[in-house]
């Protein structure tokens, strides 16, 4: 079984890349949002990588919800970038997809230029 | 062949014993939760659901859990969480209770319910004796023709 881990690397221009390992649940929820909360104050652009992220419920779903409130708050973006179809069924099965801007890989999440959450 | 292969045994529904439920205790502590969705898979594989079966259990366990584990409007009154799993006919049906106030109801309105309405074939709480139990059942699709 794979741990939970968050490595925040920065991507130049106010903007950092926040990647996930391991499987996020209701006992690791909090842990995310206390690092996202952070780099949404700090930063311009917040994208998250789930390309090893393993498993995410309803936990998961409302710390990305909460991260795009704060972003929206403070005038910054924050994206999901890479996740899988598997790991993103709360999302899907909650009916929130359109409310959370997902991009197929970093790269194309790190380079979007629309506005705030939208 | 390497030493350390085993070779893998199709599983057989027919030879898994259909009366005995297995019962996992677990202190009532978000941590665990992980053992609980390991159980799952265990399960679901030996009654020989699909990877994507699987995974629809495994996320379905996790939110009835999160239920009890997360509560809105109550409070477990004791520390233990109890989830128990009944293969039966292709299906698997899982209780999860735990002691809670009287009046202990889960939060019906939210994600964790509405994602697990989704991810299930049939969905059910009750509060009896101080203890409030979700129910979820999980078809093997193969089954259902």
């Amino acid at each position: 079984m794979e741990g939970f881990t968050i490595t925040t690397a920065d991507a130049g221009e106010n903007r950092v890349v926040v990647a996930l390992t391991g499987e996020l649940d209701l006992a690791t929820a909090d842990t995310l949002w206390a690092e996202l909360e952070g780099r949404i104050a700090q930063n311009k652009v917040v994208v998250l990588d789930c390309s090893r992220l393993t498993f995410m419920d309803s936990s998961g779903l409302r710390v990305l919800l909460l991260a795009i409130r704060k972003a929206e708050t403070v005038g910054g973006r924050f994206a999901v970038a890479a996740i899988g179809a598997d790991v993103k069924r709360a999302i899907t099965l909650s009916g929130m997809s359109d409310h959370v801007p997902q991009h197929p890989d970093v790269a194309a999440a790190l380079a979007d230029t629309s506005p705030a959450g939208h | 062949m390497p030493q350390n292969t085993v070779p893998q045994t199709p599983p057989d529904p027919d030879r898994v014993p259909k009366a005995v439920p297995v019962v996992l205790s677990v202190p009532a502590d978000k941590t665990y939760v992980v053992l609980i969705r390991s159980t799952a898979s265990h399960l679901g594989a030996r009654l020989g659901f699909t990877v994507a079966e699987i995974s629809d259990l495994r996320l379905a366990v996790d939110e009835a859990c999160g239920l009890l584990l997360i509560p809105e409007g109550f409070e477990l009154t004791g520390d233990e969480l109890e989830c128990r799993f009944t293969e039966a006919d292709g299906e698997l049906r899982f209780v999860v209770s735990a002691l809670a106030n009287q009046g202990a109801a889960p939060d019906t309105g939210g994600f964790g319910w509405s994602v697990l309405a989704a991810l299930v074939d049939g969905l059910v709480w009750s509060y009896d004796h101080g203890r409030m139990h979700v129910e979820l059942v999980k078809r093997h699709v193969s089954k259902e023709n």
